[in-house]
């Protein structure tokens, strides 16, 4: 019996469609929007003006502050504007670049760097410099994941490839084509940790995953010692402290971080990246991401540009089969959905959905019934009925005693509502509620 | 007898033992750790309107009369009760009258993008409350700064001085509004502000935009064209001291109210028009005029 955590659901996991599409490149667009937030913390700083030329991979944007980081131009040509555009975190500036000159970077291949020979420090500032955030979804600057306080402890570095997100299958295709350069950015990543300890944790319906890595884990002669263990097909398997529970046994404590019990987790796609920007110093201006849904002509896993927009990647993909009823950025769970095409590709977007009428409820909910499945469902042992009762009626002391910063926002319980209450949202509020109160 | 009367003599001579020296604990206790409480304060907060609405800044009145007995608080923070209030408690304190605060503040509404005017970016089905849509990619309205219009100001009124009208935008009842800043403090896009309630010019727009954005999701929004802002200029012409009390910042003409002087010629020039109120524009006295030229015909 796999690992796993108590509660979670099981949603249709609808990845037949993209799972056996090998990576291909989509053509490179004429015109790239680059937000200079693509992470969480604060903005980076714009360092070009109008004007100005840039080269694929030329730093567009400093990190400011502790927590961000740096963005770089996809393509290369001319800054024509840095402008307001609507991005997955609200409206963003974002610098603009129409296509000028050669392709130079992608072109030329650069020899590869012994990271063997680099200090713990070089490694990280390596990884700074390249502006690499969490691919997962959350996009947390890994620079800052990988250095933590000196009173935290770091044993093991588990690298999550569950992807129990339905529809996508980038990590899954990723794992399969890059085996042995998944298995060297682990050494990188924990060498930069000064650790030797790593777990890969893939979800059992993902057998060829599986087996390949562990191929490739045994047999890179190595002297760290690196696991891949199966865990059980369950929605959100895949959330970092479902993660660490089901692997090693550990709970993350109430609002606390895994580094809290000695642990940091990074997603396959982010460690792919960690090896190309330590190895071959390469800034993150290209990702892999997941194009499907019922409504896309050519489903299928893509390496695309940073910046590019839902209308090229759209056209790139063969068109729309009709009028998509929701566009989501990541997963159907926890993504977001978007109301416009002209929605730029940033780090954090693991896949785009086109999903018809039939894939989507659109519905006017009603009252709890107080059947109890959200808290049944509930990974993290909330009471999502309560919590949103307390809050439809404003009652926000009784929302206060429910833990409601726990949540994890896996959506769930809003998943298995008979009433199609949208009851995360409803938590989400009341964590809203409460933070503007403290204030 | 006796035995069948009270069947357990020794409970009832018991529990009335115990009850007898709890009685005593308790006297004694209430004797020896008796707080002091000033009964101005009781008074005081009987001279307060009980609104609880934490206008004054404390968290209602209770607090509020607490702090002017014992830390001699301002006794007319209240802008619920007014100079009535103040007085009262002037006279409580054995204080001078000294009236109200200064103006008397009112809730204004600095949005006029109701669903007939704006365009949607995309359909919302979440909890019916502002917050709630505004932290979703900030709202299904393409303008990102204008009223939603689930009213969490409405349900955050303490005096039902705030109304949704047909539009989707609230209205304040000046009458019964008390400036006491519940709705400012519930509004997520920040739409409702406390201005001097004598004064009627008012920028009904907080969107930040360069024009054309704006245009795009608002048909009544501010466009940034800077004639309010010569026309007071004009006004203000020979003090230059003061300048222009409407000025344009980051694509929005914002009113600087300690130096207004409710002179309208802002309102009349504004060809939108966006500044309130707007049948004083010349544009909407053109149209009103040729309405009833047609209507005449």
């Amino acid at each position: 019996m796999s690992p796993t955590f108590r509660g979670g659901i099981h949603p249709p996991e609808s990845k037949k469609v993209t799972e056996d599409c090998e990576f291909s490149n989509l053509s490179i667009p004429s015109k790239c929007f680059i937000p200079l937030q693509q992470h969480t913390g604060a903005p980076a700083r714009p360092v070009v003006n109008i004007g100005d030329i840039v080269t694929e991979g030329q730093l567009i944007g400093a990190s400011e502050g502790p927590v961000s980081a740096n963005v770089h131009s996809s393509i290369p040509g001319k800054v024509v504007a840095i402008d307001t555009v609507p991005t997955v975190y609200h409206l963003q500036r974002a610098v603009v670049i129409e296509m000028e000159g050669s392709l130079s970077a992608s072109a030329s291949v650069r020899d590869k760097e012994d990271w063997r020979g680099m200090s713990r420090e070089e490694i990280i500032q390596r990884i700074r410099d390249a502006g690499i955030v969490g691919l997962g979804g959350a996009a947390f600057p890994t620079a800052v994941k990988l250095v933590p306080p000196p009173d935290k402890k770091i044993d093991t570095l588990i690298i999550n490839g569950a992807e129990c997100e339905p529809y996508l299958t980038v990590d899954d295709v990723l794992v399969r084509t890059f085996p042995a350069e998944i298995v060297e950015g682990i050494q990188i990543t924990l060498k930069a940790l000064g650790i030797a300890n790593a777990i890969v944790g893939i979800e059992d319906n993902k057998g060829r995953a599986l087996r390949v890595l562990s191929g490739a884990v045994k047999g890179a002669a190595i002297e760290e010692r690196i696991q891949v263990r199966g865990l059980k097909t369950k929605y959100p398997q895949g959330a970092e402290k479902q993660l660490i529970y089901s692997l090693l046994r550990r709970k993350v404590p109430s609002r606390g971080l895994p580094m809290d019990v000695g642990v940091v987790v990074q997603n396959v796609g982010t460690i792919y990246a960690i090896r190309e920007a330590v190895a071959f110093k390469k800034p993150l201006f290209e990702r892999y991401i997941t194009v499907s849904g019922d409504l896309i002509n050519r489903p299928g896993n893509y390496k695309i540009r940073l910046g590019m927009t839902v209308a090229d990647i759209v056209e790139e993909c063969g068109g729309l089969k009709g009028e998509p009823e929701k566009i989501i950025f990541g997963g159907p769970m926890c993504g977001v959905t978007v109301h416009t095409m002209d929605m730029p590709v940033v780090k954090g977007t693991s896949g785009i959905l086109f999903l018809s009428k039939k894939q989507v409820s659109v519905e006017d909910f009603g009252p709890c019934i107080k059947c109890g499945r959200c808290v049944k469902a509930c990974p993290v042992n909330l009471m999502p009925c309560d919590i949103a009762s307390a809050v439809e009626v404003g009652r926000l002391d009784l929302a206060e005693g429910l833990s409601v910063f726990d949540c994890i926002m896996c959506g769930s319980c809003s998943y298995v509502c008979p009433s199609r209450r949208p009851l995360s949202h409803f938590v989400r509020l009341s964590q809203d509620r409460l933070r503007k109160k403290k204030k | 007898m006796l035995e069948i009367l009270f069947p357990s003599l020794s409970s009832i001579v018991s529990l009335t033992a115990i009850g007898v020296a709890f009685g005593l604990i308790l006297s004694i206790s209430k004797l020896k750790l008796k707080v002091e409480k000033d009964p101005r304060i009781e008074k005081v907060l009987e001279a307060l309107p009980g609104a609880n609405c934490g206008a004054c800044g404390m968290p209602g009145c209770a607090a509020y009369a607490t702090r002017i007995v014992e830390q001699k608080f301002e006794i007319n923070l209240c802008p619920v009760g007014g100079a009535e209030s103040a007085d009262a408690i002037a006279e409580i304190m054995g204080m001078e009258k000294t009236g109200g605060a200064a103006v008397a503040l009112k809730a204004r509404v600095h949005c006029q993008g109701g669903i007939d005017v704006t365009r949607k970016k995309f359909d919302y089905s979440g909890p019916m409350e502002c917050l709630a849509a505004h932290n979703l990619m900030g709202g299904p309205k393409m303008c990102e700064y204008g009223c939603l219009g689930f009213g969490d100001c409405v349900r955050s009124c303490p005096f039902d001085a705030l109304h949704m009208d047909a539009r989707g935008i609230p209205v304040v009842d000046p009458v019964k509004c008390t400036g006491c800043g519940s709705c400012v403090r519930a509004c997520p896009r920040g739409i409702i502000s406390l201005v001097d309630g004598t004064i009627d010019v008012l920028v009904m727009c907080r969107n930040r935009e360069k024009g054309p954005v704006m245009k795009k999701g608002c048909a009544v929004g501010c466009i940034a064209c800077k004639l309010c802002e010569k026309a007071c200029r004009e006004v203000f012409k020979d003090r230059p001291e003061i300048g222009t009390a409407i000025e344009i910042r980051d694509f929005l003409a914002e009113i600087d109210y300690s130096k207004c002087i409710n002179c309208f010629k802002c309102v009349e020039v504004c060809p939108v028009p966006v500044i309130h109120p707007i049948e004083r524009s010349k544009k909407m006295q053109k149209g009103a005029a040729q309405a009833q030229a047609a209507s005449g015909e």
